[in-house]
C-alpha cells in the first residue's frame, strides 16, 4: 500500500491574516472564500494562531464583540497545534481526533506555514486516493 | 491504512451518529439559536416541525455569513429567514462510505437522519465519520 502523506492532500494557498487585522477582515475573507478558517502569522510567515467559524460566533456574536474594533489576536487561538507535511494521513486524522480538531496547519521542518489540513481535504484523500 | 473485516451493520451510520440532536423551532430568534451553539459548541442546530421533522439546518458557516457578514441583526432575524432548507437527510442503515460520498457531493460537513417516518433520529458529522474511518477503516 503506497504510503499518504498530507503533503498530498493539504490546501496550499492557504489564506492568512495579522494578528492586528480586525475581526471583520475575518469574517469578510472567510465569507468571500468560503473558508472555514484563517491562519494567523508572523512578519516571517510562522503561524502563531487560527481563527474559525466556531471562534466567530462563539467570541463576536455570543459576546457582541463590535468586529470593526477587535482585533483577530483578542478571539484567535494560540499557539496553534501543527504538523509536518510527511506525517501520515491517518496519523494526521487521529491527532486531529485526540485534540478535536477539524483542521491542521502543516508546516515545514523550519516552522514556517506551508499548508492546511481540514477534515473535508482527508474525506477526499480517503475516498479519491483510496488511502 | 489497514482494513478491518467488517459487517455491513457496523458500518452503517447508525453506529456514529449523535442521537442528541439540538433542535429548535422555526421561529426562534438567530440570536437565540447562535448562544446555544456557542454555549454547546456545537457546529449546528436542526430546524424541526411540531411533528419533529427537520424542515432546515443552520451552521457556525451561517451564522457568519448570513448574520455577520452581512450585517444582520441576529435579534431581528428568525431561523426560518436564515435557515438552509430543504434538509440533506439519510437512513441510519447507509453505510459508512456512503455517507462520506453524499456529503462530498453536496459539498456539506453533516448529515441529518430520519426513521422511515421522515422524523429527526441523529446526526452525523464528519467529526463522527473520522472516529467510524478510524475504529473500522474504510
Amino acid at each position: 500500500m503506497v504510503q499518504k502523506t498530507v503533503e498530498n492532500v493539504m490546501t496550499k494557498n492557504i489564506v492568512t491574516l495579522q494578528a492586528t487585522s480586525s475581526i471583520r477582515e475575518a469574517v469578510t475573507l472567510m465569507a468571500d472564500k468560503s473558508i472555514s478558517c484563517i491562519v494567523i502569522v508572523d512578519a516571517v510567515n510562522n503561524p502563531i494562531g487560527i481563527i474559525t467559524e466556531r471562534d466567530i460566533v462563539k467570541k463576536v456574536i455570543h459576546k457582541n464583540l463590535n468586529p470593526d474594533e477587535a482585533t483577530i489576536n483578542s478571539i484567535m487561538s494560540s499557539p496553534v497545534v501543527t504538523i509536518s507535511k510527511d506525517t501520515d494521513i491517518l496519523e494526521a486524522m487521529m491527532t486531529m481526533q485526540k485534540n478535536r480538531f477539524r483542521r491542521v496547519v502543516v508546516t515545514d521542518s523550519g516552522g514556517k506555514l506551508i499548508g492546511l489540513v481540514t477534515q473535508t481535504d482527508l474525506f477526499k484523500a480517503i475516498v479519491t486516493l483510496g488511502v | 491504512m489497514v482494513r478491518k473485516k467488517t459487517t455491513s451493520t457496523e458500518r452503517q451510520i447508525k453506529n456514529f451518529m449523535t442521537k442528541s440532536v439540538i433542535t429548535l423551532p422555526k421561529n426562534v430568534k438567530v440570536s437565540s439559536a447562535a448562544k446555544l451553539m456557542a454555549e454547546r459548541s456545537i457546529s449546528c442546530i436542526v430546524i424541526v416541525d411540531i411533528k419533529s421533522k427537520p424542515i432546515g439546518i443552520i451552521t457556525e458557516r451561517d451564522v457568519v455569513r448570513r448574520i455577520l457578514f452581512a450585517n444582520v441583526d441576529p435579534t431581528t432575524k428568525n431561523l426560518e429567514d436564515v435557515m438552509s432548507s430543504p434538509v440533506i437527510t439519510s437512513a441510519k442503515e447507509v453505510d459508512l462510505q456512503v455517507a462520506i460520498r453524499k456529503m462530498q457531493k453536496n459539498k456539506i460537513r453533516r448529515l441529518v437522519i430520519t426513521d422511515n417516518g421522515g422524523k429527526l433520529i441523529g446526526l452525523v458529522t464528519q467529526t463522527d465519520l473520522f472516529k467510524g474511518v478510524i475504529s473500522l477503516g474504510l
